[in-house]
């Protein structure tokens, strides 16, 4: 085991000041340092899109990132976007559109949608599909993510 | 006599993959078989001899027989970045000489993070007195990490190695300087003594 | 210190600390790198992050009219470059379809190109676009076309202490180049690809076909190409197809058998084709 890195980051607005190993991943700093269990570990490899947080403004994989390669950027999980008005209102249109049932996977699905709408304000159902592929879902046959994610990008540009 | 080079007219050693089932699962199958210009009892002698199989075996780092019938190796298997030893042990199910070699392999690496076992099964046929056809066939299956997240490619690796080591093994006994003097038919418990280590049998892991 | 991250500001500095370490292994995205520390396929003491240096995130046209794409070059924006015209459309094309929106904000493709996992996208866009890999080692840079780049199962030429610096492409000519990949799922890994440029400049046409995730490396043949270069009768592409099929050695692993594998090879050999006919067509 390699000897513990320090690494200063700044996660939902508060720097954080951080011992690890080399090969530790941003996904396990966030659930078992910061109990930050808003991002999960699906597969751990980069295909589920369920560990998906921002860093420095840009939708990545928690669980392909090493936490000490990230020194110095800033990490948005869900837990931080509370006050974030595309976060709020894909949380809206998710719960009118039953967009969510055992909830493993709406964390990432927020996150990867909010960083499709900052890209594209007003997709087609085509544009959701491809542009939130990386997002699998096991429960709802993804139909009402779609409509959901439409729904909110509808409601942001009124 | 056997002649000594002289390799024209010889089967060219192939390694199959032979898939089983719907995408092979974990299991891959090779096969192939070669020509020596050397009699039998030649090559079974060399055959049996663990220390030349470990020449022969690409990747081979150690060899030590650890039973009248049973061997330990290291086999190091690399795929790109990724170096696997293997801790392996060969276990001597079945012989008949001079034609057959029936073996079992087991073994794991990093710590039974990937476990690899093999069926294999020799034999020799005699072409004429100075050329034996060597056929083999290896039931393998990899499972853990590598068979996880590896297999297609480790499928790719071992077929290679068959063909390495069948590669190996003609040239070496081909290019031999001096051909083994002529002795009675190999039997089981023939085994060169630089290969013979002087340490207690131990239970065969299975 | 012999272990930990070291994050460089300049190829030099890389390059300098590679040959101190030799343990130590090149970090770029991450995307593939990660995923295997992940699956305990590897256990890095010592890891060299690309992440500082400027010069590897550039893509500039070269004078010619080519492009030099830095090794930190993200998917996410060669996906979305629109200066790649003609056949090097493969390039943008191949891009755009790997994994996923997510993904391709963290990969690059001098990680995916250093990897050479068969069923990457990039090698056989970067074959059938004639591109040339830049490798940075100690002694200077040097070129080499991304066919003899790839050499095995994920082996690459680079030695020891060598990094990938860039990928140039050629100067684009009038033509197409498209990218067809078929996966179990959107994202995945291809199955089998086809990578395909068309260079037709009014004397001849000059195809290239290079067939990924169907061996050790991209697959292409001079004699293939020739069969598919100027205006091939529907017996010329078959016999192409049938070439490239008998010298594929796919994998039998979850994303197909190898037998499947290359029942597909002049099955989308075909489509490809045809397509890039009529878009040929099309922007006469």
């Amino acid at each position: 085991m390699s000897d513990a890195l320090h690494v200063n980051i700044k996660v939902n607005d508060s720097t954080v000041a951080l011992d690890v190993p080399l090969t530790e991943t941003l996904l396990t700093s966030l659930r078992d340092r910061l109990q930050l269990t808003g991002a999960k570990r699906g597969c751990n490899q980069g295909v589920c899109g369920a560990c998906t947080v921002m860093l420095d403004g840009v939708a990545v994989r928690a669980c392909l990132s090493l936490t000490a390669n990230c020194e110095g950027q800033s990490v948005l999980t869900i837990e931080g976007a509370g006050t974030d008005r595309a976060i709020a209102a894909l949380q809206d249109a998710f719960i009118e559109e039953g967009a969510l049932q055992c909830g493993f996977c709406t964390p990432g699905q927020l996150i990867a949608a909010r960083a499709l709408l900052e890209q594209n304000t007003d997709p087609s159902v085509e544009d959701v599909q491809k542009g939130m592929s990386g997002n699998l879902c096991r429960c709802t046959g993804y139909n009402k993510i779609i409509d959901a994610v439409r729904k909110a990008a509808q409601r942001l540009q009124s | 006599m056997s002649s000594i080079g002289g390799i024209s007219g010889q089967t060219k050693n192939q390694a199959r993959e032979v898939p089983h089932g719907p995408n092979g699962g974990d299991r891959v199958r090779i096969e192939g078989n070669f020509d020596i210009a050397a009699s039998r009892d030649v090559v079974y002698r060399h055959i049996t001899d663990p220390g030349l199989m470990a020449r022969c075996v690409p990747g081979c780092e150690s060899i030590e027989q650890i039973s009248p019938t049973g061997y330990r190796a290291r086999v190091t298997i690399s795929v790109g970045g990724i170096k696997a030893r293997f801790n392996l042990v060969v276990e001597v199910t079945r012989e008949q000489p001079p034609g057959l070699v029936l073996s079992q392999t087991r073994g794991e690496e990093g710590s039974r993070a990937s476990m690899l076992a093999a069926d294999n099964e020799l034999t020799l046929v005699e072409v004429d007195p100075a050329t034996t056809r060597v056929s083999y066939t290896s039931e393998i299956s990899v499972t853990g990490r590598l068979g996880k997240f590896a297999l297609g490619v480790m499928k790719k690796k071992v077929v290679a190695m068959g063909q390495e080591f069948a590669d190996r093994l003609r040239e070496f006994i081909q290019t031999q300087a001096l051909p083994l003097a002529p002795q009675p038919a190999a039997s089981v418990d023939a085994i060169s003594p630089a290969t013979q280590m002087a340490t207690p049998p131990e239970a065969i892991r299975s | 210190m012999n272990t930990g991250l070291f994050r460089p500001a300049s190829v030099a500095e890389a390059l300098a600390l590679l040959a101190r370490l030799p343990e130590a292994r090149i970090i770029a995205g991450g995307a593939s790198l990660v995923a295997m520390i992940n699956a305990r396929l590897l256990d890095p003491a010592a890891l060299v992050s690309l992440a500082r240096i400027e010069e590897l995130k550039q893509i500039t046209e070269t004078s010619g009219g080519g492009f030099r794409i830095g090794a930190m070059a993200r998917h996410r924006d060669l996906a979305a470059e629109t200066r790649f015209s003609g056949p090097l459309a493969v390039v943008q094309m191949a891009a755009a379809q790997i994994a996923n929106a997510t993904v391709r904000n963290m990969g690059t493709i001098g990680g995916a190109v250093a990897h050479a996992d068969p069923g990457l996208d990039y090698p056989p866009a970067l074959v059938a676009a004639d591109a040339s890999i830049e490798i940075a080692a100690a002694l200077g840079r040097r070129r080499m076309p991304a066919g003899e780049f790839f050499v095995d199962w994920y082996t690459t030429a680079l030695q020891p202490g060598e990094m990938v610096s860039a990928v140039h492409l050629p100067a684009a000519r009038p033509g197409v180049g498209l990218y067809h990949k078929f996966a179990r799922v959107s994202g995945d890994y291809a199955t089998a690809s086809v990578a395909l440029t068309m260079v037709s400049d009014g004397i001849a046409i000059v195809t290239r076909v290079a067939i990924g995730g169907c061996g050790p490396t991209p697959l292409m043949m001079a004699e293939a190409n020739r069969l598919l270069s100027g205006n091939p009768a529907a017996d010329d592409l078959r016999r192409a197809g049938d070439l490239l099929q008998a010298a594929a050695d796919p994998v039998d692993d979850v994303r197909g058998s190898a037998e499947y594998r290359r029942m597909l090879i002049p099955r989308m050999l075909a489509r490809a084709f045809d397509e890039a006919r009529v878009r040929a067509g099309a922007s006469r």
